[in-house]
């Protein structure tokens, strides 16, 4: 039946193929005109790639100890770049010299000046430390490295620091590369658990509201009134010492989100209150929808794309947490290597002092953590791609 | 007699979005004037532009978007200044705005500060247009344009914040901040939409009082015919961002000469209206600003639709009589007062 | 023809009778949110509504109308009061019904919501909108699914071959659409139209109440039609019922209460219309004051601190709704009877 206000004639020549488009594309589309967004992305994919790949990354086996002088282990050694420059002149691939060492007669201090007489270029895909990938993959090509020739565990073994060695002479780029691998998945541990946290409790809080709303609420409420840090501490003192690194990287991811749960929760509960309000629920629930259905259908989804955006920014408050926790010590200790505990050195104003290339770590905690909020912050724009 | 230079004269204006979806012209080739203690108003429906032109005239256009071409005399204290071709930030213009050409919001909420008393907000406005005025002596002045715009004990209301305020007295407020500075032009944009029934009357009837005990011209746009047709002079139709027909109130009440006039009119319920019958609709909906239709913009809804005439080019402003024009192909043959100027080529950062 | 149709209702009988319907909120304070006071958003409403007639709700904001309709559809728990629904195949008193009624009667009374843009699910595609009601209630799924939200979508005229496209994709005309048509999709006896017009453009309300109005001769609905706007209400109403801070002030046919009202208030909403017309503008009664805080509603007549006619009585004694004379109008004024009101045509010069 044509209906009274006419034929559908005019309904629109409207062909264009975004209006059959879904919720994801749209937010796809609206990210992507983010620029600072996709620049975060980029580095926050670049970071996964390299915790799933640390070992194939990283030049160096993170425990493997250099030698400069045969008779000394506790040898910082300064940051040094590749060259392209040659001694004679002319320019070349990436290179590097050897290392000397040296003692300064009148200061006793030790300096490591380079052997200019020899040069080895640096090469992509070399042969060095064994390892395994993801424990069954063996391999000893690592991305990329000094061509010198001679097997990886010879300590004659010429080697490229390019952010110096820690005071247990091992390579610092080596082990913040894999030190990427518990700092970010503790951050992406914690914000599931605490995803899953914030939306069972938040949707109850929200929906029923009543004594259980009550009862949610005073709970979040005693929870974030709790100060943080001392709590963190009782907590991680209460993990056994003798526990494998494994244990105490689940406790810790734990402790974390067991505290930070109820920001998001709260953020929820708003959302599904005024989600609840709508008319499309309104109407869902004219139409004899079940509880069920409206939770899963019409609330859940709604807020998906918020919860996302917000679970994205409270990631770094989960990497922030780790790296202080191992920072004072409290959190994981060697031989697990995280971003808080290469921190560990530099808690010595006197190492700092001498080896300021210790306090490296830093940056990629502030790279990461600006990158999931311009990442978040794309995300939360896109979340409601209808609105613009 | 020789005609009166209007106060405000707009002539091809076009002022438009540049979106990442794609150019929206917003405005499009408008032009009209305001002639000195008349009441001019513009109404068309969501997506015609008549809120962009209001702000293109106060120089209050939110980027991406930017007036693109056009000029708008307006005849001031400073001269005749063309405010199309000023810098929005210029001192001119800012001594302009405000105190010469002032609007009104529809949203009253909005449009004022709900941490600042009301007394404050209009003090400042006052000593801000007149700097030789003391604190006291605003606050009188205050207290008098608050009983000017029917404030019921403005001595006491002075001292409220606007929340404790009901919707037709925050009206009010910012009408009577509109006229502190005693402006030549009033803009009212929408300023009884948010509003209910006997609120809006009583709104209506001040500005009506305002406009004839301080003789100020006023632009008063609105999607409501009734009222319209119960303020304005003079009628400015509006559809995609241009003129579709102008003319005095009775010109186009009595004899509306564009098929979208006629069909806006057949489309309201009426006293004459026999209930529970078919009303004339206008079929389909607004195109989106992204694909206009091409030719004349109402191409695609108008029942005298004509292919290959309609939809090949934007018809050019033909003369109805002295006081009306109509850009509509059906008046071929009538004198044309403006040919359509195709848009120009502009660029975002152009 | 409109006497007839009347007629024909009244034979009928009626298929809503609503008795003392309340609907108090209560404003919350303070931590432990005592309770320090009421909004009387509905106080003590009762009205009939006839088969297959379309009542007129009509008032400014805080009147309470909204509330009515969503009492009416159980969108909200009655404070008190009966909403008894005579349906074709039951009887409910949708005031108390529970779960299994509850839901029969939900199949019989549908909303169609105000504004387009929120009642829909911006999440889904127009086939799961127009659908959900028919997955939930009919458990319909597959072709059989798709063939009715189609059959549907060409009844509210829109084209069947754009079910996959999100609400987005639409403007609000064809948005509104698609709300009636979710409405329909479980043949319903009796539609609940919230304001169905207000956030839609001039030239496009005309095609949605057309859009009612043949859906309402076509299907033999029984509208409820809630609105800000007189001239719709003209337009769409056998009856009209006039709402002020969650009273009924005037109730009765609509031709009888635009021709010559009996509430001060309705005749003071009618001058309050900008007529379309500049020779032949409405004499404008103005009213005192503004509309008075609904959590604060004058005692006596609700009515009183702005009305023009008013005495002393009016200040302490609530009227009620009451039969004026022997005229089959009802009135809450004291001096319906005696006041010589002005109906629309009076009103214009």
């Amino acid at each position: 039946m044509a209906t009274a206000s006419g034929p559908v004639l005019f309904q629109e020549e409207r062909v264009q193929s975004t209006y059959d488009a879904s919720q994801w594309r749209l937010m796809r589309i609206s990210f992507a005109r983010h620029k600072l967004a996709v620049v975060g992305a980029v580095v926050v994919v670049l970071g996964y790639f390299i915790a799933l790949f640390a070992e194939f990354v990283a030049p160096y086996d993170p425990g493997a100890i250099t030698f400069v002088s045969p008779a000394r282990s506790n040898q910082l050694i300064p940051p040094k770049l590749p060259r392209i420059v040659h001694p004679d002149g002319g320019l070349r691939w990436f290179f590097v010299h050897p290392l000397v060492e040296m003692r300064d007669q009148e200061t006793l201090m030790v300096t490591y000046p380079e052997d200019t007489s020899v040069s080895y270029p640096i090469r992509l895909f070399v042969r060095g430390a064994p390892y395994k990938l993801f424990g069954f993959i063996r391999s000893d090509i690592h991305l990329w490295g000094v061509a010198d020739g001679r097997a990886y565990d010879d300590p004659e073994k010429v080697r490229l620091h390019l952010f110096g060695t820690d005071q247990k002479s091992r390579d610092v780029f080596s082990r913040i590369l894999h030190g990427t691998r518990i700092s970010l998945s503790i951050g992406l541990l914690g914000v599931a658990m605490q995803f899953v946290l914030a939306i069972v409790f938040g949707t109850i809080s929200g929906y029923f509201s009543g004594p259980l709303d009550n009862a949610i609420q005073r709970l979040i409420e005693v929870l974030t009134s709790v100060p943080t840090l001392p709590l963190w501490m009782v907590l991680s003192i209460s993990i056994p010492q003798s526990w494998p690194v494994i244990r105490v990287f689940f406790a810790i991811t734990i402790i974390l989100s067991l505290l930070s749960w109820p920001g998001l929760a709260r953020q929820v509960r708003g959302k599904v209150l005024s989600l609840r309000e709508t008319e499309y629920v309104v109407s869902a629930r004219l139409d004899n929808a079940p509880t069920s259905r409206i939770m899963f259908i019409h609330l859940i989804p709604g807020l998906m794309s918020h919860l996302i955006a917000s679970l994205t920014l409270a990631i770094p408050g989960t990497i922030l947490g780790e790296t202080s926790l191992s920072f004072l010590g409290l959190g994981l200790h060697e031989p697990a290597i995280s971003w808080g505990v290469l921190l560990q050195d530099a808690q010595q104003l006197r190492t700092i002092l001498f080896a300021p290339w210790l306090m490296i770590p830093v940056i990629p905690v502030i790279l990461f953590i600006l990158a999931f909020n311009f990442v978040g912050d794309g995300l939360r724009d896109a979340a409601d791609p209808y609105k613009s | 007699m020789a005609p009166e230079r209007p106060l405000l004269e707009v002539n091809d204006l076009r002022t438009y979005f540049f979106t990442s979806l794609g150019t929206v012209r917003a405005v499009d080739g408008l032009s009209f004037s305001v002639p000195l203690q008349r009441i001019v108003g513009i109404v068309g429906e969501s997506g015609c532009g008549k809120s962009v032109a209001a702000r293109s005239i106060l120089g209050i256009i939110p980027p991406p978007g930017r007036v693109v071409s056009g000029s708008m005399h307006f005849d001031g204290d400073q001269g005749l200044l063309d405010l199309a071709a000023l810098d929005p930030h210029d001192e001119v213009y800012r001594k302009t705005r405000g105190k010469e050409i002032s609007m009104i919001f529809q949203e009253p909420m909005s449009a004022l500060s709900p941490v600042h008393t009301v007394g404050d907000q209009l003090v400042e406005a006052l000593m801000l247009y007149d700097e030789q005025l003391t604190k006291e002596d605003a606050r009188d002045r205050c207290i008098g344009l608050l009983r000017q715009v029917g404030i019921p004990s403005p001595e006491t209301l002075i001292d409220a914040y606007i929340f404790e305020l009901s919707g037709g007295m925050r009206q009010r407020v910012l009408v009577a901040m509109a006229i502190s500075g005693e402006p030549k032009l009033l803009i009212a944009d929408e300023p009884t939409t948010a509003i209910d029934v006997t609120i809006q009357a009583k709104v209506l009837d001040l500005l009506r009082h305002l406009h004839e005990e301080k003789r100020m011209s006023m632009l008063f746009i609105t999607h409501n015919m009734g009222v319209i047709a119960e303020l304005a002079h003079e009628v400015i139709v509006m559809y995609l961002g241009t003129v579709a027909e102008q003319g005095s109130v009775n010109d186009i009440f009595d004899n509306p000469q564009h098929p979208y006039t006629q069909a806006l009119l057949e489309s309201i319920p009426g006293i004459g209206v026999e209930p529970k019958t078919t009303l004339q609709a206008i079929e389909g909906s607004v195109p989106d600003p992204y694909r206009r239709p091409p030719g004349c913009p109402f191409s695609n809804r108008c029942p005298s639709f004509k292919a290959g005439t309609c939809d090949a080019a934007l018809p050019p402003l033909y003369r109805v009589s002295e006081s009306q024009t109509a850009r509509c192909f059906l008046l071929e043959g009538n004198e044309v007062v403006a040919e359509a100027a195709p848009p120009p080529e502009v660029s975002a950062d152009g | 023809m409109a006497d007839a149709a009347a007629a024909g209702a009244m034979e009928r009988g009626n298929i809503i009778e609503v008795r003392g319907l309340s609907k108090h909120f209560p404003i919350k304070r303070g931590i432990l949110k005592h309770t320090v006071g009421w909004v009387r958003a509905v106080d003590d409403v009762s009205f009939d509504v006839r088969r297959g007639e379309t009542l007129g709700l009509v008032g400014e904001s805080g009147s309470g109308k909204t509330t009515v309709l969503r009492l009416l559809a159980r969108a909200l728990e009655p404070t008190d009061g009966a909403i008894r629904f005579r349906l074709a195949d039951s009887e409910v008193d949708m005031a108390v019904a529970e779960k299994e009624v509850l839901r029969a009667a939900r199949r019989r009374i549908r909303v169609v919501f105000q504004d387009p843009e929120s009642s829909l699910n911006p999440r889904m595609t127009v086939r799961r909108i127009i659908g959900e009601p028919l997955v939930v209630n009919d458990k319909l799924k597959g072709e059989a699914l798709d063939a009715r939200v189609k059959s549907l979508m060409a009844l509210v005229g829109l084209q069947p071959e754009q079910l996959n496209r999100y609400p987005y994709a639409f403007s609000g005309g064809q948005r509104q659409r698609i709300g009636v048509a979710r409405a329909l999709a479980l043949d319903p006896e009796v539609l609940l139209a919230d304001e169905p017009t207000s956030a839609l453009d001039v030239s496009v309300q005309a095609q949605i109440l057309n859009l009612l109005l043949e859906l309402q001769r076509e299907l033999g609905l029984t509208v409820i039609f809630v609105t800000h706007d007189l001239s719709v209400i003209r337009h769409m109403s056998d009856r009209v019922a006039v709402m002020y801070l969650g009273h009924f002030v005037e109730l009765g046919d609509r031709q009888q209460i635009f021709d010559k009202p009996l509430h001060p208030y309705t005749e003071a909403l009618f001058s309050g219309i900008p007529q379309p017309n500049p020779h032949r503008p409405l004499k404008r009664i103005v009213l005192e004051g503004d509309i008075p805080d609904v959590a604060q509603v004058p005692t006596g007549c609700p009515f009183h601190t702005r009305c023009p006619y008013k005495q002393d009585r009016c200040e302490s004694e609530p009227p009620l709704l009451a039969e004026v004379g022997n005229t089959g109008r009802q009135a809450a004024c004291h001096f319906a009877a005696e006041l010589d009101l002005k109906g629309e045509q009076e009103l214009l010069s």
